[in-house]
């Protein structure tokens, strides 16, 4: 593997020398917005020479001396053919027009139309905000999170959990980032809605496997959430009021076409609209989230261009107790064009999750409670990409990143009695360097070949605890603590993470591709409930915690129908997992210095067949994934230490989501799921200590049944307001059904003493949503 | 604790969330021993119940286990003999009026023999500290209109410089608070978590929500018991255990997992084949009644 990377890059660097090629380039942009078209088109007929804008929409192609027409294109803007003479690198920025909206015509994907066969990465799902907004959901919110689980490959344990699982992946292991800043609790009110503000997002793609290099720090997925940069021509706002939100978002000019804003809001009321039906002693509570998200950017000159991006997300719940949580970020992005050929994009972020959680109640004055805990992260990112020639493109750059854990700053008071009480801060840094090439070999193959070299130290100021080796299982005891100075190194991990990614090109409308990565994860959320909460922490590798990786292997085919109208594919996917972290059985995780001792680590495995059928033209469209998986883990201590399903485990899974755009006014959308049920454990036995009836497995066995199956259908009609668009005002009324058959779908199952005769034991299956969910919403923009 | 918050943040979407008891099928499992031995310093009859595991759905009385041989022993060699009575449980009664197992900081240790199997488990007498006090305040701002009443709370602190944990058991007209198999434990120094906060006026939360009932006030002429017991931490993290297995459900319920108590073999290995505990507690008690 590090051969081949060596032996090609020696080779393409000679590549490039014979003839007298120069270098067109630049930016690719909305006429209408000035957003910049990812992915967007640029094809020379004449040579069959093509390539696609970068996710900063700058686009680089080299051609011999002469005069070429030059044709622009993306899904719902009109081609633009350009003539030019070739005779010297030049910079050429575009504006496509958008295409009129006719009924049925198309969909606009963010990609070119056969993108889903030409291009190396497989394992990659994109939605861009319409579409997540033709999806019918939970009290009409399109939401971000939600849509994306309804993809191939991705599952969650039921409705309310935070998070999302990837081909057999804890929730942990998804890197999501808004403009390149991580975000590590994605969701409001536990996991019903997640913290993305539909108005503000620009595109969604979520990778899956061949994870290109300069990604990492975390093993299953990257979900790369990218926000409008605002609307560089006029100004324009959009909005919705619905039953849980209401949200708001501007945009517009600071200096046409230099500088625009945006800035998008949403709160939700539920608290407002319950206040009237709340018993006395909830009067006061206090209940509802809010989020916000604002963005400048600065066209400096042609070569430079500054982007400063914030969010603000919070949920808020109290009534004498309080308990709120939030992230914040942001990102600082500068984009630099050398010349032609190198751009960079540099970053830097600032990232804080913080929960606060005590009590507060006025008529007891003398007994309060407060507790907060934080994880404060920094980091600096240069990404440089070298158009080297049309047969490759290498990618460079590193990241660095300094955390700072908080896990406990607590006070409180008892009979006016108070003390404060801190647990230790803890520090790490994360660095990673990395090189890539996508090199074109012939007209059939794409290769795509890097290496990440990631390195994590946790620091001083601070202490390592060991522990004696003890029977796996059973909690662990402290046999010593060592004490290190600020900045002293307390354990430090080195991992190479080699990524290659294969697209064989079988004909114009198939291909077949394949990729393998290895990724390395140092930060471990220790949650060991069904649904992660909001107050589970987030623990830095350590003397005790090793390193999370993995190893996957994808294949896959795919293939376009009727000229794009149907774009398939089929993939399988194997991966292997070291360092899975599971947990002693009763472990306290809660507020515990000798946390480490509780844990316990092992290996995991997952595999599948993942097949996606998209429709993207026509009145009718959506499309239909289904899932075959196994996600398994095996760890000394639990279930015999032999193999067993994780909690999120699905073996099927198969998602249908269609729109029918009827007429101008009207269209319809629906979507379907349907996935077995996820394991669980039963008992086979019962004992009775203290008048409590416990429950017993004496078989020793983890997760050995599955509660029954999962099936919801959603659907939703549209009517716009506005069909002929004679007003500026743009506004549709959204109706819309959750769970239509108002199916009890369970989310666990679990056993217990009848409340009434304590000796009676019973099974109770819990629903989160035991009904259907109507709503409306209105949603405008002008 | 830390689920408390979660409770009352999920109260708000209980309208769509349900529950319903539902018809499962469970395998049969290995019988295994059970002992149920909680004893503690008061002159009183002691019981130590023995005990097989049931399938999950027989609810009828549990197996007893029937001819064992029950003893506990001081550290300094007293013997106190527990002979067999009805339905598993063993008993020892005081020989003489204010006899007791009653040595502060001895560790005690159980033996059970059944057949040619040899169990043991040890604990040791913590002190506990009295109930200073329990004060009823009328709820001038009642949840319901129609029920109006007393809210109780009782003062205790905790004891300076060691570790200690407590179980508070409350009995509302001789009806235990909770119900039976529900524990209000403490946690350490009652306190809050693994915090280190020693020798405090016990938090509120510990105060007044483990004595009284979720839904009914006291009212005048109510009786309320409040009973405070030392217990070992591994007691403690045992009861803890049994509490969270006996309620996990909703969304943040843990894995299912089995519950050893401190009750080993002879051969000293991990505790498999006897299920349930042995520990012995000093007791303090205040009764009060509810006045105008």
């Amino acid at each position: 593997m590090k051969h081949i990377t060596f032996i090609s890059l020696s080779l393409l660097f000679f590549s490039s020398i014979a003839q007298q090629n120069f270098t067109i380039s630049g930016t690719i942009k909305s006429a209408s917005n000035g957003e910049e078209l990812i992915g967007a088109s640029v094809y020379c007929k004449a040579l069959s020479l093509g390539t696609t804008a970068n996710v900063y929409g700058f686009y680089s192609l080299t051609l011999p001396k002469g005069t070429y027409e030059i044709t622009y294109s993306f899904i719902g803007f009109e081609d633009q053919v350009k003539t030019i003479n070739v005779t010297s690198n030049g910079q050429y920025n575009i504006e496509l027009a958008e295409t009129a909206n006719e009924i049925g015509e198309v969909i606009v994907t963010g990609e070119r139309s056969d993108a889903n066969v030409k291009e190396i990465e497989m394992s990659v799902a994109k939605m861009d905000s319409k579409q997540i907004k033709k999806i019918p959901a939970l009290l009409g919110e399109a939401d971000v999170i939600k849509s994306i689980q309804l993809l191939p490959g991705v599952s969650t344990v039921g409705e309310g959990s935070t998070g999302f699982n990837v081909r057999g992946g804890g929730i942990d292991q998804n890197l999501v980032i808004l403009d390149e800043a991580p975000v590590f609790n994605s969701s409001h009110l536990l996991g019903f809605f997640s913290v993305f503000n539909p108005d503000a997002v620009k595109n969604v793609t979520l990778i899956k496997g061949g994870i290109p290099s300069e990604y990492g720090g975390r093993l299953s997925s990257i979900l790369d959430v990218r926000m409008n940069e605002g609307n560089s021509k006029e100004f324009e706002g959009s909005g919705g009021v619905g039953v849980i939100f209401s949200r708001l978002a501007l945009q517009g000019p600071i200096k046409k076409d230099k500088a625009s804003f945006l800035i998008a809001g949403r709160r939700s009321y539920a608290d407002i609209l319950a206040k009237p039906f709340l018993r006395d002693d909830l009067k006061d509570s206090k209940f509802y989230f809010y989020d916000l998200t604002a963005k400048v950017n600065y066209q400096i000159n042609d070569k430079n261009r500054l982007f400063l991006s914030g969010f603000f997300g919070r949920d808020v719940f109290g009534s004498g107790f309080f308990f709120d949580w939030g992230n914040a970020t942001s990102t600082l992005r500068w984009n630099h064009i050398f010349n032609e050929k190198l751009f960079l994009n540099l970053s830097a972020y600032y990232s804080n999750y913080d929960y606060k959680l005590g009590v507060n109640i006025p008529e007891e004055p003398l007994d309060n409670f407060d507790w907060n805990s934080k994880i404060i992260n920094y980091s600096i990112k240069p990404d440089f990409t070298y158009f080297l020639n049309n047969n490759n493109t290498l990618k460079f750059g590193g990241q660095s990143i300094y955390y700072i854990f908080k896990p406990a700053d607590a006070s409180f008071t008892t009979g006016g009695d108070g003390s404060s009480v801190t647990l230790p801060e803890k520090y790490a840094v994360e660095n990673a360097v990395y090189l890539q090439n996508e090199q074109k070999i012939g007209s059939r193959i794409t290769l795509q070949y890097g290496i990440r070299l990631s390195n994590f130290a946790q620091l001083g100021k601070g202490e390592a605890r060991y522990y004696r080796d003890t029977v796996p299982g059973v909690r662990k005891e402290l046999d010593r603590i060592e004490n290190y100075d600020d900045n002293e190194v307390i354990a430090s991990y080195i991992n190479p993470e080699p990524r290659f990614s294969i697209n064989y090109s079988l004909d114009e409308v198939s291909s077949l591709k394949g990729s393998y990565n290895r990724m390395a994860q140092y930060l471990h959320l220790i949650s060991n409930t069904v649904a992660s909460t909001p107050v589970d922490i987030w623990l830095p590798t350590n003397n005790n915690l090793k390193p999370q990786l993995v190893d996957q292997v994808a294949i896959g085919y795919f293939r376009n129908l009727q000229k794009n109208t149907y774009e398939t594919s089929a993939e399988v996917f194997y991966k292997d997992f070291q360092n899975q972290i599971d947990y002693i059985d009763n472990a306290n995780i809660f507020f515990n210095q000798d946390l480490d001792a509780d844990l316990l680590s092992g290996d995991g495995r997952a595999y599948g067949l993942e097949l996606y059928v998209k429709k993207v033209k026509g009145q009718l469209n959506g499309f239909v994934s289904y899932t075959l998986s196994r996600s398994e883990r095996k760890v000394d201590g639990i279930n015999k230490n032999e193999w067993y399903a994780t909690r999120f485990d699905k073996t099927h899974i198969l998602n249908v989501v269609a729109s029918y755009d009827w007429t101008k006014k009207w269209s319809f959308s629906a979507n379907f799921v349907l996935s077995s049920g996820t394991p669980t454990t039963f008992p086979t036995s019962r004992y009775e200590v203290q008048g409590a009836v416990v429950p017993h497995n004496s078989e020793e066995s983890r997760n050995n049944v599955r509660i029954p199956a999962y099936h919801r259908l959603d659907v939703s009609a549209t009517l716009n307001l506005n069909p002929d668009k004679t007003k500026k005002w743009d506004s549709e009324l959204v109706f819309s059904v959750y769970n239509l058959y108002a199916r009890k779908n369970p989310f666990s199952i679990y056993f217990q003493q009848n409340e009434d005769d304590r000796r009676v034991t019973e099974a109770i299956q819990y629903s989160v949503i035991g009904t259907l969910v109507p709503a409306i919403s209105y949603n405008f923009n002008f | 604790m830390k689920y408390t918050y979660l409770t009352l943040l999920l109260l708000s979407l209980s309208l769509i969330a349900c529950e319903d008891v539902v018809d499962i099928e469970l395998q049969n499992g290995e019988t295994l021993y059970v002992a149920d031995a909680f004893l503690t310093n008061e002159s009183t009859e002691q019981l130590i119940r023995l005990t097989t595991t049931a399938s999950y759905f027989d609810n009828s009385a549990p197996p007893a286990i029937k001819g064992a041989t029950v003893t506990v022993t001081g550290s300094d060699g007293t013997l106190y003999n527990f002979t067999e009575s009805l339905n598993g449980y063993y008993v020892w009664s005081p020989a003489f009026p204010g006899d007791k197992i009653d040595s502060l900081g001895e560790t005690y240790t159980l033996n059970i023999t059944i057949g040619n199997e040899f169990f043991q488990a040890t604990s040791v007498l913590n002190p506990v500290p009295p109930i200073d006090s329990i004060a009823f305040e009328f709820d001038d701002d009642p949840k319901d209109e129609d029920d109006e009443g007393y809210t109780a709370e009782f003062f205790a602190t905790d004891i300076p410089n060691r570790a200690d944990y407590y179980w508070i058991k409350a009995y509302k007209n001789g009806q235990r608070v909770g119900g039976e198999g529900n524990f209000s434990l403490t946690d350490k120094d009652a306190a809050f978590g693994d915090v280190d906060i020693d020798g405090r006026l016990f938090i509120f939360p510990l105060r007044v929500f483990t004595i009284n009932e979720d839904d009914y006030y006291y009212q005048i002429n109510d009786t309320l018991r409040v009973e405070l017991y030392s217990i070992n931490a591994e007691t403690h993290e045992f009861l803890e255990a049994v509490s969270v297995q006996t309620n996990n459900g909703g969304l943040f319920a843990t894995p299912p997992a089995n519950v050893y108590g401190n009750i080993r073999d002879a051969n000293n290995q991990p505790q498999k084949k006897m299920l349930g505990a042995f520990n012995i507690s000093s007791v303090s008690k205040k009764t009060a009644i509810v006045t105008p």
